[in-house]
């Protein structure tokens, strides 16, 4: 099989460095580089925060202007939400694990994947260079007009907010059409809808509200940037324009958006739970299905987020009683989770740590969330510190922590080599400490009445010390993520070497190499069960029904929605510079908006279009 | 009671049952009696609080349990026989039902029954309300007593015990009206106009500030309210009358926004507020004469230090 093997390798490999660098569409280079640039704004997310807490740490600061401030604070929302969160989740273990898990080659649509990481890369650096020349947005994260319009904030700050984000949806969006497809089509053949993992549910239920939720954002800012280059009055009260209108658009994106990174997350948690409660997933149909309900629920909670802005009260209550709504699936899938551990007999070993620190700051974070889902106490706790340390808990307990128990599972499985206990250990305690050191206070500052967004605070407030633990809490945390940075690098160079399934795990990517091959599997997978590893291991055999592909093209099969049967061998694209010179012609495109250059618009255009057509061209053997 | 002396006595009773229930937690929250939302002087803000006691209670509580459950299902060791959900798996679902669906639905239902009444309590109609209009400036605030003819900036003063309707607006951008030891926000929005009530129950000064972003100046929009016994409301209405309002001109804004952002331009000031242009006589405009352009601010020679 020597021979059958090599000829794979030959024909998905990429053929020398250079287009392994920029022309390949592997799914799980793809998806490495969405978490090492995702890590990156993680990083600069977080510096943000430790100047901002370093500025907060005593009454009356100076350390940073208030413009610089709030410079800081829209940066840290916007890029931690946009560029790393959902980049994170469904861009890079989305990419990296999808394909594997439902016993795939690739991804459905190999360019597109490798355009929207591109498109991904360009649009952070967009956002992100304007803080270095000092016009970074200011407006916070969810750039509330009138303030953000020509009138009050007539620089480019906010040009970037809207462009950046208009062309990163490109990226979301093309990437949420690609998981989906290759969700429903590329499944192994027995992987029936209801074996499927539930992290492959999680990105399903998150690419299909992705689809759904990113027009009115798009929306929203393509009419904020009307309003601010052509003089539209779309949000200006004394144009005719609506200013609750923004506000609307915002969060009917916003809201289902907080679970478009928290429903990847808890499949990462479905995942890894059942391989070190050693047990089977209790209630597997009820996860499923609050993952769904979630994602359908979300749509309906925006106005959760307008509570104080004088909307009727009876349409308030009612918004109010869908928020708190999501709390039945959750807590149908805590207890799932509880149930199994309870099954189950726990290994402790660090990814698991990282799950049942979540656990605990997921229910915190969800009781405070009920909390501000009553009408009254929001009225209190909104726009206070309250929602601060509300948030935190659930995006950094919620979404942070199942990303670092994903780093330390799959790790193994990326690079070959372990990752060390004792200092994985070290990072989740003092991670896990550092968090409620960080966020707890916070939910006493806020009901001492201090409100957000301030770039410092009085004294005779009473909230010193609270900001004080605060901030000593960010540099502990800062301090954690930089000990998981020195345990990855240690375990680069000096890991053991992990093996195929070093955890034992159920799941498919499991029954590859650690690295895998370009190809993934050298035979596709017979899926038996929803544990297809702990049961009868995979056939490995080829499925009968259709012929061995000679292996000299890159193949793979496209199969039925819910049952999957073989339907047709699809040929898969070779590696191609296309999608980064697309994206780079786009990428001129917005920056000549930003700039109102009509030179780099005309070139950025035609060269995108000369590009496209390229790409698009006909080509003899592909479907 | 003064502001500042402790919780009002229904914060107390319910901060004693929670005491009760969840000692720990009481512990780290016994700091939250400041003057915040849970201080609470007013009829409005006293039935938050309890709304909030009540379900601080019970999260706590429901905390501790599911804690206990979590503890349970991590430590405790399966013999070599079979668990109970292995062998019965309708258990386990039924389980997961049961505690992650059917009980949080009850509480939740008992919880937001109880919210509706809050909230419904809040918005009602007042009887014989004071009328208080107040305009949200960047970044400063202007009150309005349509039926008393007053107008003042940063400072207003309401009655103890009688209702209070404010009428929200804003002329520029978006802000929010927070007194949180009387009641909730209600946002400041321009071309709507919002409405609050406020029945205040004891004389005091109480903060208030704004609680939306609002661009550079977001910090310094804070104004203080204070509640007089009626007799002393009167004497002030009589007091305030006696002179006259002046709007601050676009340079008192800038100059206010000086003294507050850039306290490099003027260190006397601090986020406090700004004691110096707005002294004690409530911020009433003829303080605005006292408002000068910053030092070394062009056409500018007599800046204080």
């Amino acid at each position: 099989m020597a021979t059958a093997a090599g000829r794979l390798r030959r024909a998905w490999e990429a053929p020398n460095i250079l287009a392994h660098i920029f022309a390949t569409v592997d799914h799980k280079q793809i998806g490495m580089r969405y978490m090492v640039t995702a890590a990156v704004f993680f990083a600069e997310g977080g510096i943000n925060a430790i100047v901002m807490r370093s500025q907060l740490a005593v009454p009356e600061n100076t350390l940073v202007s208030p413009n610089r401030y709030n410079q800081m604070f829209t940066l840290h929302g916007t890029v931690l939400i946009f560029f790393f969160a959902t980049p994170m989740v469904v861009g890079g273990f989305g990419n990296y694990l999808v394909p594997m898990m439902i016993g795939a080659r690739d991804m459905a649509f190999p360019r597109l994947n490798a355009f929207s990481y591109w498109v991904f890369l360009f649009a952070g650096m967009m956002m992100y260079s304007s803080f270095f020349v000092g016009k970074a947005p200011d407006g916070g994260w969810f750039a509330y007009v009138p303030l953000t319009g020509p009138k009050y904030t007539p620089g480019l700050n906010l040009d970037v907010w809207a462009l950046s984000l208009i062309f990163l949806g490109i990226s979301t969006t093309a990437a949420a059409v690609n998981f989906i497809v290759t969700i429903f089509r590329l499944r192994a053949p027995g992987m029936s809808i209801n074996r499927m993992p539930l992290f492959v549910w999680g990105i399903l239920a998150t690419s299909g509200a992705i689809i759904f939720a990113l027009p009115p954002l798009t929306v929203g800012a393509a009419l904020l940037e009307f309003d601010r280059k052509f003089g539209t009055q779309f949000f200006n009260p004394n144009g005719g324009g609506s200013v609750l209108l923004w506000q609307h658009l915002f969060w009917i994106f916003g809201h289902p958006e907080v679970y478009i990174l928290f429903l990847p997350a808890v499949g990462i948690v479905s995942t890894i739970i059942p391989t070190f409660a050693r047990t089977r997933l209790v209630g597997y149909m009820f996860l499923a299905l609050a993952t769904v309900s979630i994602a359908f629920i979300s749509f309906g909670v925006w106005v959760h987020h307008m509570f104080a802005t004088g909307l009727n009260p009876i349409a308030l209550n009612f918004f109010g009683a869908a928020g708190m709504s999501i709390t039945i699936p959750s807590g149908i899938q805590i207890f799932a989770w509880i149930a199994t551990i309870w099954k189950g007999n726990v290994v402790w070993r660090t990814p698991f740590l990282f799950i049942f620190g979540f656990i605990i700051l997921i229910i915190m974070g969800g009781f405070t969330g009920v909390m501000i889902s009553l009408v009254p106490l929001d009225w209190q706790l909104t726009d206070s510190y309250f929602i601060v340390a509300h948030l935190h808990y659930v995006l950094f307990g919620g979404v942070v922590f199942p990303i670092f128990a994903g780093f330390y599972y799959w790790i193994p499985k990326m690079t070959g080599r372990m990752m060390n206990e004792k200092l994985g250990k070290i990072h989740f305690w003092l991670l896990f400490a550092a968090v409620n050191i960080t966020f707890f206070p916070m939910h006493i500052a806020g009901l001492l009445g201090m409100q957000r967004r301030i770039y410092t605070y009085p004294s005779s407030l009473g909230v010193s010390d609270l900001n004080m633990i605060s901030t000593v809490g960010a540099w502990l945390t800062a301090i954690a993520t930089i000990i998981f940075l020195i345990n990855f690098v240690h375990s680069v160079i000096w890991g053991e070497v992990a093996g195929d399934n070093p955890w034992h795990a159920s799941t498919l990517e499991w029954a590859t190499t650690s690295p895998p091959e370009p190809y993934n599997f050298r035979h596709i997978p017979i899926v038996e069960s929803a544990d297809p590893l702990w049961d009868a291991p995979p056939n490995t055999g080829w499925d009968t029904r259709l012929e061995e592909p000679a292996g000299d093209r890159r193949e793979l099969y496209a199969t039925s929605v819910l049952e999957p049967e073989p339907q047709i061998l699809m040929v898969m694209p070779e590696d191609t510079y296309l999608p980064l010179l697309v994206a780079l012609s786009m990428a001129l495109v917005f920056v000549g908006i930003l700039l109102d250059s009509m030179v780099m618009i005309g070139f950025g255009g035609a060269f995108g279009l000369l590009f496209a057509a390229w790409w698009f061209w006909p080509q003899e053997g592909m479907a | 009671m003064r502001q500042g002396e402790g919780c009002s006595r229904s914060g107390r009773r319910w901060r004693r049952a929670a005491a009760l229930l969840s000692p720990a937690l009481f512990a780290t929250l016994t700091g939250a009696c400041g003057k915040g939302a849970l201080d609470a002087h007013s009829s409005d803000a006293m039935r938050i609080a309890q709304l909030w006691w009540v379900v601080f209670s019970i999260a706590g509580l429901l905390f501790i349990i599911i804690m206990g459950i979590l503890a349970y299902a991590l430590f405790h060791r399966r013999g070599p026989r079979a668990s109970t959900f292995e062998r019965e798996p309708a258990k386990a679902t039924a389980f997961v039902l049961i505690a992650g669906g059917l009980i949080p639905l009850l509480i939740l239902i008992g919880v937001f029954a109880y919210s509706l009444q809050v909230t419904r309590a809040n918005t009602a109609p007042l009887r014989e309300p004071l009328r208080v209009t107040v305009v949200a400036h960047d970044w400063w605030w202007e009150f309005k007593y349509p039926d008393l003819g007053l107008r003042t900036v940063n400072s207003i003063h309401i009655p103890a015990g009688r209702p209070v309707e404010f009428t929200l607006t804003a002329d520029e951008v978006i802000h929010s009206f927070w007194v949180a030891q009387l009641n909730g926000k209600s946002d400041a929005i321009p071309g709507i106009n919002n409405r609050l009530t406020i029945t205040a129950a004891d004389p005091g000064t109480y903060r208030g500030v704004c609680a939306e972003f609002c661009g550079v100046g977001h910090l310094c929009m804070q104004f203080d309210l204070v509640v007089d016994e009626p007799t002393n409301f009167s004497a002030w209405v009589t007091q305030v009358k006696a002179i006259p309002y002046q709007q601050p001109t676009q340079a008192d804004e800038q100059y206010m926004l000086n003294v507050c952002v850039n306290k490099n331009l003027v260190p006397v000031c601090t986020p406090s507020g700004c004691p110096d242009p707005l002294p004690p006589v409530a911020g009433i405009t003829p303080t605005i004469p006292q408002f000068q352009p910053a030092p070394g601010s062009p056409g500018n020679d007599n800046g204080r230090p």
